[in-house]
């Protein structure tokens, strides 16, 4: 009996807990340590001086030079004469997740945020070739697309006679940036050199990461060989972090909720430039408070007189399926699904084709929803039928129960006997039950990590993969669960029958902070198995009426 | 360790199991089994026992009353 006081105190705990924070909780405070401090709040801390407790202000060391801005049709870019480095990236198509007037920032060094993307080149014999620190320069401040694309030239000041330009490409409606080294080994040696390709980022999680719905951010790596491979900032610390080293393919990248950036050293269906390198190396490792993940690029030796090109393109942008795939192999494993990967990219699949019937999400969801639901139909209609049979024995049972009173086995036994006389089918079983979760895991998890369903609208909601803003989804899910306590047969343990009712309660205050998305998967669950229910209990309550008037 | 395993098992039983359409074909159920089991012959063993349980309780598995060894 103790421990079920314990349980009790436990789970009511957990409940109280999960009100208090959503309702109670003062909202920056209630944000764990230093960790998620907005960078708005930067400025009001300029007089604290505990802010000295975040060494990880790598951006203060970054030299702020001149910026040149670069506008395309869904970028906004800022790239620093400092290593002509892209230091500020903005997703036009894309909102901010805490104001969703502003567009989405992806780059940025402002305040306390660092997520930038730096280049260099390194040579043993000549230091100054021109690094992440060297400072260009560029014949415009200012550039903006017209056309199919445009290019920022940032020339570098003379190398002891090697003259660098390093050139970015933007281009029309993509997320894609070719970042290209023209090299002029104006000396009279061959010059053997190593470009260096790498994204800075602090170990913050993303802006309005969900409290509820915690999402992988860091780094990873993909090759052909040996597949994706994700890397915990943790394990970075350690010095214990786990990827494959040397490719000649494949990709690396930051990864965060919905968008993210890599390097890519083998496009789709283009040429690697590892082809024409030595050898090609990826590095993940922590930076100054900071996380760096970079692939080296060991340039073939350059003659002396000649000149070399090479491009490495930088995908910065959304994880939308439809995009990455055409970006590079592998690319949609950034839709990071988790440990139900298995599950959840055969369901996004699934929802990404419905969407292309319905056009729109909302409606691929609900769509999506009823498709599984009726593939679990045969297991799930006998164990209703023989439920509905069973609620109609719950009196009995009661009276079985205190017939036998404490000794169990003797109630157990006589509430089979029961059964059998009654001619209840045995049920379906816990098996193909348990079966079931890792399908409807990995369909919350390929909701959950589809950027696809941001701002996009279905019904009233504006953007399925922010809360309901009228909470009409959270409300007919608690209602829906009531109606389900109903249908249910009554549990046979008070401390079940007591915890059905405070559930409703504390599930729908938790999917008030919910995707709408996600809800709404939820919700229409929920009202299918009910709807199931309640036509099953019709239908043997009728053939019950029928057989007792004959 | 046992302990950990019948706090996950009552949870389960308590916030999950009322939401669901009662399923089990057996007497006790799955739940109560794996409590017991866990009880009785601690993570390991009960655990494995547990496991073969559910492994029964399928549509062409047996019925009935079955309980702990």
């Amino acid at each position: 009996m103790d421990s079920k006081r314990l349980i009790i105190f436990i789970a009511l705990s957990f409940g109280i807990l999960l009100l208090w924070q959503n309702y109670f909780a003062p909202k920056p405070t209630a944000k764990p340590a230093v960790h998620q401090q907005a960078s708005a709040a930067a400025s009001s801390n300029a007089d604290v001086p505990a802010t000295a407790a975040t060494p990880a202000t790598d951006s203060s060391k970054l030299a702020r030079g001149q910026r040149v801005v670069v506008d395309t049709d869904v970028l906004h870019a800022e790239i620093d004469t400092n290593g002509g480095d892209l230091r500020s990236l903005q997703l036009k198509k894309h909102n901010a997740a805490e104001d969703a007037s502003k567009p989405f920032e992806l780059f940025t060094d402002k305040g306390e945020r660092l997520y930038v993307a730096q280049t260099g080149l390194i040579a043993a014999g000549n230091a100054a070739l021109p690094t992440h620190k060297t400072v260009f320069s560029a014949a415009q401040t200012s550039y903006t697309l017209q056309g199919d694309k445009v290019e920022v030239k940032l020339t570098a000041p003379d190398a002891n006679g090697v003259k660098v330009s390093k050139v970015y490409t933007f281009k029309k409606g993509s997320y894609l940036i070719d970042v290209r080294y023209d090299i002029a080994n104006g000396t009279a040696a061959p010059l053997s050199t190593t470009a260096y390709y790498r994204l800075l980022r602090d170990g913050k999680a993303p802006e309005g990461e969900g409290r509820f719905a915690h999402t992988f951010t860091g780094p990873a790596v993909y090759t052909a060989e040996n597949a994706f491979q994700k890397v915990d900032f943790s394990d970075l610390d350690k010095g214990k972090a786990e990827y494959t080293k040397n490719a000649d393919n494949g990709w690396v990248a930051m990864i965060q909720h919905y968008f993210m950036s890599a390097w890519i050293l083998k496009p789709y269906e283009g040429s690697a430039v590892c082809a024409n390198a030595q050898a090609c190396t990826f590095q993940l490792e922590p930076k100054n408070g900071s996380y760096s993940a970079a692939v080296m690029v060991n340039v073939a030796p350059i003659a002396a007189g000649k000149t070399a090109s090479f491009t490495v393109p930088l995908y910065a942008g959304p994880e939308e399926y439809n995009i990455i795939t055409k970006v590079a192999d592998g690319m949609a494993y950034a839709k990071d699904f988790g440990k139900v990967h298995i599950f959840a990219s055969p369901l996004f699949w699934l929802l990404t084709k419905l969407h292309a019937m319905v056009q729109n999400w909302g409606w691929a969801i609900v769509f999506l929803t009823l498709l599984v639901k009726a593939a679990f139909y045969p297991l799930t209609a006998a164990s209703y039928r023989s439920m509905a049979k069973m609620k109609a024995l719950a009196p009995r049972l009661e009276t079985l129960k205190q017939q036998h009173g404490d000794d169990r086995m003797k109630f157990q036994q006589a509430v089979m006997e029961m059964y059998k006389t009654e001619k209840v089918n045995p049920l379906g079983g816990c098996l193909p039950m348990l079966i079931q979760i890792p399908v409807f895991i990995g369909l919350y998890w390929a909701l959950l990590a589809s950027v696809e369903l941001r701002q996009a609208s279905w019904m009233y909601i504006v953007d399925l993969a922010r809360p309901d803003p009228y909470y009409i989804l959270p409300v007919l899910m608690a209602v829906s669960m009531f109606a389900q306590t109903f249908l249910n047969p009554p549990p046979a343990d008070p401390m079940q029958a007591k915890m059905m009712k405070i559930m409703p309660l504390a599930f729908s205050a938790m999917f008030f902070f919910f995707p709408a998305g996600l809800v709404l998967y939820w919700v229409v669950n929920n009202l299918l198995s009910i709807s199931q229910q309640y036509y099953v209990n019709k239908k043997i309550e009728n053939a019950r009426k029928a057989a007792l008037q004959s | 360790m046992s302990q950990l395993l019948i706090l996950l098992v009552r949870f389960y039983q308590l916030a999950i199991s009322p939401w669901l359409a009662p399923r089990c074909r057996y007497q006790p159920t799955c739940s109560s089994y794996a409590i017991e089991a866990l009880r009785k012959h601690g993570a390991l063993k009960g655990g494995l026992l547990a496991t073969r349980r559910i492994c029964r309780c399928h549509p062409w598995g047996g019925s009935g009353y079955d309980p702990v060894p």
